[in-house]
């Protein structure tokens, strides 16, 4: 953590961004919290979501503290609490910001954008004690409140199961042997797909990397437990990246914690 | 035409499709509404009766009491800087020359010609913290001190989504009252300055009387207007940062289209299509009541 804060201090002198991200979206302000937790205690979100733990623990409070402190160090642009993915990315692709903070699904696209230009980390712990953790759990995979769903009413559910199901393991196989992707769902080698060439450098990094992560679920903003929730931590964050004196940690937490409760 | 409009069969026929697009387009939806407040539903499920339970929960959710708030805020703002202000200024034009009233009055209603959209793209630009017009023209002015992060700073996030909505219907208002005066006879305008009258006691005592009528519009339709905001708030700041800047109908949006709790939603339309009657009884009751009213 030592490393980032003193990055970023280097950079803010600058006209360089040190780290660009999507706030006003909320959930790329909420997965970076997360990603920062989780060198805490990588089931943090999800015993939140079973009830068993609270924002205001340990894992979180000191990850919004990281955050804080990023803020304070000039981390993120002025506009952040404002900035959407859709500004964020340009402004990281373009050179204008250093680092951003973004999921694996970007990683091939940017690969190919940005060329030798791109690399990518893991969010740093928080705590020299937690090192050995580095890069081991991360919060994704695939997620549970999107895909295709099938009409209830319709006559013919097997069917029209059966279609979903191919049109996702068309656009799979699209993804990885003409786009270069080999994120997706299906093992390459199980269905005979092949890509004529060689994976981009992190791509092919972040793919190895898959095979030894430890402990996965669901992103923030994927495993609330209702669509109010979802909404609630999404704004709790965008409006704890105004940096706003008068919107404490504390307050921070304590609204995501009422998020959570929301039904 | 007299045995026509005379026979109520053939008044019934005429008017029957305006009754019928009024029904399909306004009192259907209202019943809908009103009967969808009472329901608990996401819009997936069936509903189910829930009684008075979505206007409690509204009433006891702080973000709904704050977006009330701001939303009245914008209609006395409306009311305030785009009636007033633009009877005012239309007052003040018709002093001037021709050619320097067909100017300045085109000029006044150029932004009316835009969509809202383009310009709440246009003032994002302008109150942007990092790269906006208006932090630069502060730099470059000497007046560094007062750069501001305008759209994500509780203490002016909502004025500056106050004067996009102003600046863009100000025109409105004023082409209504600029026509009403140019309505008035000008022998009116002639007999008061036969008789010495004062430019402010012409105002007074004939201008505004017999703009009343005009002015009732243009009250209604910026208060109505201001209450209503919802464009420039969710292309500028889509109600945040949180709720820093939701307006009752951001809110309501919100409430259908991200917490999926559309009875919710209902209900605060209810509750906004009820504040508009109040606000529009208010401002019924303040034109009659009025100095100049048509009774005296």
């Amino acid at each position: 953590m030592s490393d980032l804060y003193s990055v970023v201090e280097t950079l803010a002198q600058t006209d360089i961004v040190p780290i660009s991200v999507g706030a006003k979206d909320g959930w790329p302000a909420a997965m970076m919290v997360e990603g920062f937790a989780y060198s805490v205690d990588p089931e943090c979100t999800e015993k939140i979501v079973n009830g068993e733990a609270s924002f205001t623990d340990e894992p979180y409070t000191q990850a919004a503290g990281v955050v804080k402190e990023l803020m304070n160090k000039g981390a993120f642009s002025e506009n952040v609490a404002l900035t959407g993915i859709d500004e964020a990315l340009p402004l990281f692709e373009s050179g204008k910001a250093a680092m951003m903070v973004n999921g694996s699904w970007a990683v091939a696209s940017c690969a190919e954008k940005m060329g030798k230009d791109f690399g990518y980390f893991y969010f740093p712990v928080i705590n020299d004690s937690n090192v050995d953790a580095y890069g081991k759990n991360v919060a994704g995979g695939v997620k549970q409140n999107s895909g295709m769903m099938v009409y209830a009413g319709t006559e013919h559910p097997d069917e029209a199961a059966a279609l979903c199901e191919a049109i996702a393991e068309l656009r799979c196989q699209y993804v990885y042997e003409t786009n270069g992707n080999p994120f997706t769902v299906y093992k390459a080698d199980t269905m005979g797909w092949s890509y004529n060439g060689d994976f981009a450098e992190p791509v092919a990094q972040l793919a190895s990397d898959m095979q030894n992560f430890e402990y996965s679920f669901g992103l923030i903003q994927d495993v609330m437990p209702t669509a109010a929730a979802t909404s609630g931590i999404q704004d709790a964050t965008s409006k704890f990246m105004t940096n706003d004196d008068s919107y404490t940690i504390d307050d921070y937490l304590a609204d995501m914690d009422k998020a959570v409760q929301e039904e | 035409m007299k045995r026509v409009l005379g026979n109520k069969r053939y008044i019934l026929i005429l008017s029957a499709p305006a009754f019928i697009l009024m029904a399909a387009f306004v009192l259907y939806p209202l019943i809908s509404i009103v009967i969808m407040s009472l329901q608990e539903t996401n819009g997936l499920t069936p509903a189910t009766f829930a009684g008075v339970d979505n206007f409690v929960k509204i009433f006891h959710d702080n973000s709904f009491i704050k977006a009330n708030i701001w939303s009245i805020g914008l209609c006395i703002l409306a009311i305030i800087f785009n009636a007033i202000l633009a009877i005012a200024v239309s007052i003040l034009l018709s002093t001037l020359n021709p050619k320097a009233q067909k100017i300045l009055r085109t000029a006044f209603i150029i932004p009316l010609v835009l969509s809202i959209s383009v310009v709440s793209q246009l003032w994002l630009a302008i109150y942007h913290a990092d790269w906006g017009l208006l932090n630069s023209l502060l730099e470059k002015a000497g007046l560094g001190f007062l750069r501001n992060d305008w759209l994500s700073n509780s203490d002016t996030a909502m004025i500056c989504i106050a004067i996009v909505g102003m600046w863009w219907s100000f025109g409105l208002d004023l082409l209504l009252s600029y026509s009403g005066i140019k309505a008035i006879p000008e022998s009116c305008f002639e007999a008061a300055q036969l008789d010495g009258a004062s430019f402010l006691a012409t105002v007074r005592y004939i201008t505004l009387p017999l703009l009343k009528n005009v002015a009732k519009t243009c009250v209604t339709v910026s208060a109505v207007g201001g209450l209503y905001t919802f464009p420039q708030v969710y292309i500028m700041t889509g109600g945040g940062p949180g709720d820093m800047t939701t307006t009752i109908m951001m809110y309501m949006y919100k409430q259908a289209f991200s917490n999926m709790r559309y009875g919710q939603a209902a209900a605060v339309g209810v509750v906004a299509i009820v504040e508009t009657c109040i606000v529009l009884g208010i401002i019924g009751w303040i034109f009659k009541r009025g100095r100049y009213s048509e009774e005296v």
